[in-house]
């Protein structure tokens, strides 16, 4: 099978490819797209590299299985998702009786769709862009200016600040958020 | 996929720039996204690495059930080779075999110590019926008392379970018969080596593989192995170490040392069900040894015993760690800073936390210092220095 062609189909062809024929070589192609996500949230709960690894290969399998027995996946990094987490949340339930989660900094709102540099387009929301910046606090200014409109990474912007990266993320999230919030007010939706 | 290189390039990069940028910027909306990219903060390690290992796990089992597949028409075209050249023996009777043994032994003297893997193309095994007919004619003039003084020795040269398929192969491969020994194969070079580990010692039983060519090593680590002229490259595997690959120049004698693997097995819980009954306790309880900045050397040394003489001699005289004593007396957040490798880090981290509880006065501090190896007498010993 030439990989190069693999490579060229859409998740929901490889996907309807495995549930047709069988062959592993499909669900291999569309899992690897999006392994390295799975191994940063495996890395994220799990808290070790090797039980990620193995969290990595046991997923693997675990979904070949419900995706061949035609498990209905129609959003497949959705699914990819959920069942991630689920089943790190399960390992680590096995570990610990009573397991809290904190919500601290991966509750966000992640639904919104807006998006800042659309903004620029035209004059009346330049102008409110403008304002609401100028209310955000200090900090929080700096931080979003320079990550939105300077495109900088957060380093790179933890570097020119110098504020810590924790701080610099949090500002940006909580920039984010007042701006959008001031922008409502003045009646501007993104 | 785009998006698994970009994360491969953060990953590897140095997080600058305005790829970091837009991915950090699609993490904000991207819930999947932004968790894996916390995970990667999380835990220092060499994550691109990691990934490349996953990858090629999932590509194994991707891709074997089609080799089995190849194994299945393999295995039947050698069964039908078989069957032609037993058939085609017949007919010459029990001379003809002797004058074939006779043919390898004078065409391949120099053969017969040689470690090579028996591999067995289906082509040369479907036309060695008329390969083995045309030596016949030469041999024929050659002086039957001859052949029967050369037999003990080739006797020696047939090691493996089929005599007749090795005597076969062998043949093919120095003859110049232009339409066999497989499509691709025009010449034969050789490569030799000796496989260590990072200390010297050698590695027995290696797997030395190109293509679907291959050896395994000796008890000396040495192998030897001939290789048709299209391939220039060698795998080492061996259980436990990093898996190499080295290209050659034919007629090159190797020098591999492969590297320790920093894949631990997992540790084992036992946990225990039942009911267990209190008893009354009577004696003197032993103090509950303390650790202080001199006996963390100590401890470090009994626990990590192994290692530190394998680190010692990879060159590693002392690095830096940085922990919290909690209010118990207990590691909190051990850090090894610029640790020399994966394993000391991984190992010293562990070991700290697992470290007796430490003296009152060093309670509820943030402490630094230097682990340093020293040899004395013959043994690898740890020191620690705060700073």
């Amino acid at each position: 099978m030439p990989r190069k062609a693999l490579e060229k189909k859409t998740d929901g062809e490889l996907l309807a490819a495995y549930r047709a024929e069988g062959d592993i070589v499909y669900f291999a192609e569309v899992y690897k797209r999006y392994m390295p996500l799975v191994f940063g949230v495996a890395l994220k709960y799990l808290k070790d590299r090797e039980e990620a690894r193995d969290a990595v290969m046991q997923l693997f399998e675990e979904l070949a299985d419900k995706a061949r027995r035609g498990e209905d996946v129609t959003e497949f990094k959705g699914w990819l998702y959920v069942c991630t987490r689920n089943f790190c949340l399960m390992a680590l339930r096995r570990k610990e009786r009573n397991l809290t989660l904190s919500l601290d900094d991966s509750f966000m709102e992640f639904l919104d769709e807006w998006h800042l540099e659309d903004i620029g387009e035209d004059e009346e929301r330049e102008q409110a862009l403008r304002e609401c910046l100028g209310r955000l606090p200090e900090k929080q200014r700096i931080a979003v200016e320079r990550f939105f409109l300077e495109e900088l990474s957060y380093r790179e912007v933890e570097e020119r600040t110098g504020f810590p990266m924790k701080a610099v993320k949090s500002f940006i999230q909580n920039g984010k958020r007042n701006l959008k919030l001031c922008l409502e007010r003045k009646g501007i939706r993104g | 996929m785009k998006r698994n290189d970009d994360i491969r390039n953060y990953l590897r990069g140095d997080r600058r720039g305005k790829a970091a940028n837009r991915l950090e910027r699609e993490a904000l909306s991207d819930p999947f996204l932004h968790e894996a990219l916390e995970g990667y903060d999380v835990l220092p390690g060499n994550d691109a690495g990691d990934l490349e290992r996953l990858e090629r796990m999932i590509d194994r089992k991707g891709y074997r059930g089609r080799k089995m597949w190849w194994g299945y028409i393999a295995a039947a075209s050698l069964l039908v080779g078989v069957f032609l050249f037993l058939w085609k023996q017949e007919e010459p009777g029990e001379e003809f075999f002797r004058q074939e043994q006779l043919a390898t032994v004078t065409s391949l003297p120099a053969e017969q110590d040689r470690q090579e893997d028996m591999v067995v193309e289906d082509s040369v095994v479907e036309k060695s019926g008329v390969v083995s007919l045309e030596r016949v004619k030469v041999m024929q003039d050659e002086p039957v008392e001859h052949v029967v003084q050369e037999e003990p020795e080739q006797k020696q040269l047939s090691r493996a379970v089929m005599p007749r398929m090795q005597v076969m192969e062998k043949e093919t491969r120095t003859l110049p018969v232009n339409d066999s020994g497989g499509a691709t194969v025009t010449g034969w070079h050789h490569v030799a080596g000796r496989v260590t580990d990072s200390l010297g010692r050698p590695l027995p039983g290696v797997v030395v593989r190109a293509a679907s060519w291959g050896t395994a090593t000796d008890a000396s680590g040495r192998f030897s192995l001939r290789l048709p002229d299209s391939l220039h490259s060698l795998n080492f595997a061996y259980i436990g170490m990093e898996a190499a690959e080295r290209s050659f120049t034919p007629g090159d004698s190797l020098r591999v040392v492969l590297r320790d693997t920093d894949a631990f097995l997992g540790e084992m819980v036992v946990t225990g069900y039942g009911n267990s009954r209190k008893k009354p306790f009577v004696g003197a309880a032993t103090r509950v040894e303390t650790v202080r900045e001199d006996s963390l050397g100590v401890y470090l040394t009994s626990v990590l015993k192994e290692k530190a003489g394998k680190w010692f001699a990879d060159g590693i005289r002392e690095f830096e760690v940085t922990f919290k004593v909690g209010k118990d007396g207990r590691v909190v957040r051990p850090r090894v800073l610029q640790a020399p490798s994966v394993e000391v880090e991984r190992s010293v981290e562990k070991a700290l936390l697992e470290a007796p509880v430490w003296e009152e006065r060093f309670r509820g501090e943030r402490l630094r210092g230097v682990l340093r190896l020293e040899e004395k007498d013959g043994q690898v010993r740890f020191s620690f220095r705060l700073r």
